[in-house]
């Protein structure tokens, strides 16, 4: 008895260590890049470019018209063109933070959550990351106005790196969230 | 509730100071790391026009121009010349290195070897953004050595020409977010771990207890 014992011990102990493959995280990555993947698909598609995206790109100007107009700055919205003293700025395609609700939604069904926490937090994120990115338009749209020789950095730089992080806070907040009974 | 207000609190001035030092840093070294570029991307485009090429690299107006010298079928030496940012191809280290410093749940000991992995990751796929240029400028050139011998093979031509900004765009978002991702926020989720640590508070460099506490009751 005792010397198998000892073997056993032995054995438990000269053998390696099985380290486990982290399935379900490459399962999540998996899933991850397969949905920002689609995302990135469906918004070079035509169609969905006129009767989804550029309405949503109008939003985005029209709302960030409003907001420097609460402040009682006088921007003109043209279409997609915020405009004020002859410096205009217009809101294209990659202005309008798709890419970044893009990265949400796939993060959000990626993450092992439950699906009422997944649409929930697709809510959440829509309006969040909206709300993220109109601080990046009235940024880049004061960089041109104010500090023309910033604005390459203000666009590509600060403002892409912003959008992106910010909308990842938004991520990790969301699903370290406890929501036990208090 | 408190606890998790505390560690996103963290992590949001984490992020800050981390974004705030490395932005302070980046002017010293974003010229080396350019040159760093060019002489990384040289040797695959040699394996990949898989014929005599010369490439030098240096700057011209803020950009990373790099000349990627090949003869034709031929035999005439033509220049191509391809600009890449290389502000924007930096800044993907950048966000992935502020996000892996904020980011709450790992010990320094095992933040470390994930962070080098991501780097090298967000490297290669740098090289592939230039690669990818090199071979649009060809294309575009519509060069009699095109279709070379290996590209076309590998890669459609209107990848190459069409989706090159979109790649160079959003891939300098998403690259350091997907490595960050797979790396140092999908692996926290195991039950193993918030089993490993019910109960008791995480040591110093220990992963604490409750990094995602809907997978620690799930796991319970």
């Amino acid at each position: 008895m005792s010397s198998h014992v000892n073997r056993s011990t032995a054995a438990l102990a000269i053998s390696p260590r099985r380290r486990r493959l982290p399935w379900a995280a490459i399962r999540a990555g998996l899933v991850f890049v397969a949905i920002f993947g689609a995302w990135l698909w469906m918004l070079t598609i035509g169609n969905l470019q006129e009767h989804i995206w550029l309405p949503f790109v109008n939003i985005v100007a029209q709302s960030a018209g409003l907001i420097f107009r609460v402040f009682g700055a006088r921007v003109a919205v043209s279409g997609l063109s915020l405009s004020v003293n002859g410096v205009s700025l217009t809101i294209a395609f990659g202005c309008d933070g798709l890419e970044a609700h893009g990265i949400f939604i796939a993060a959000i069904f990626a993450a092992a959550l439950s699906w009422k926490r997944r649409l929930l937090g697709l809510l959440v994120g829509t309006i969040g990351i909206f709300l993220i990115n109109q601080i990046r338009v009235c940024g880049i749209f004061l960089a041109a106005r104010f500090g023309s020789q910033w604005f390459y950095y203000a666009h590509t730089v600060v403002g892409q790196t912003f959008v992106i992080v910010a909308t990842m806070g938004l991520f990790l907040w969301w699903v370290t969230r406890d929501e036990s009974p208090k | 509730m408190k606890a998790q207000s505390s560690r996103l609190g963290a992590f949001w001035i984490r992020l800050a100071i981390a974004y705030i030092v490395l932005v302070i840093i980046w002017p010293f070294v974003y010229s080396a790391y350019a040159r760093h570029l060019g002489t990384i991307s040289a040797p695959v485009a040699q394996w990949l026009v898989n014929g005599p090429v010369h490439t030098r690299s240096g700057w011209h107006e803020g950009q990373l121009a790099m000349h990627v010298v090949l003869a034709d079928r031929s035999g005439t030496k033509r220049d191509i010349g391809v600009d890449v940012d290389p502000i924007r191809l930096g800044f993907s280290h950048i966000t992935f290195l502020a996000l892996v410093i904020a980011v709450p749940g790992w010990s320094w000991r095992r933040r470390v070897p994930r962070w080098l992995i991501g780097a090298v990751g967000i490297e290669a796929f740098n090289v592939g953004v230039i690669m990818a240029a090199v071979f649009g400028e060809i294309a575009t050139m519509n060069l009699d050595f095109w279709p070379g011998d290996v590209v076309t093979s590998m890669l459609p031509r209107a990848l190459l020409t069409n989706y090159l900004n979109l790649l160079s765009l959003v891939g300098a978002q998403f690259v350091p977010i997907l490595f960050w991702l797979l790396l140092l926020v999908f692996p926290l989720r195991r039950g193993d771990d918030a089993k490993r640590h019910q109960g008791r508070p995480a040591a110093r460099g220990q992963r604490p207890p409750h990094a995602l506490p809907h997978l620690k009751r799930r796991a319970a």
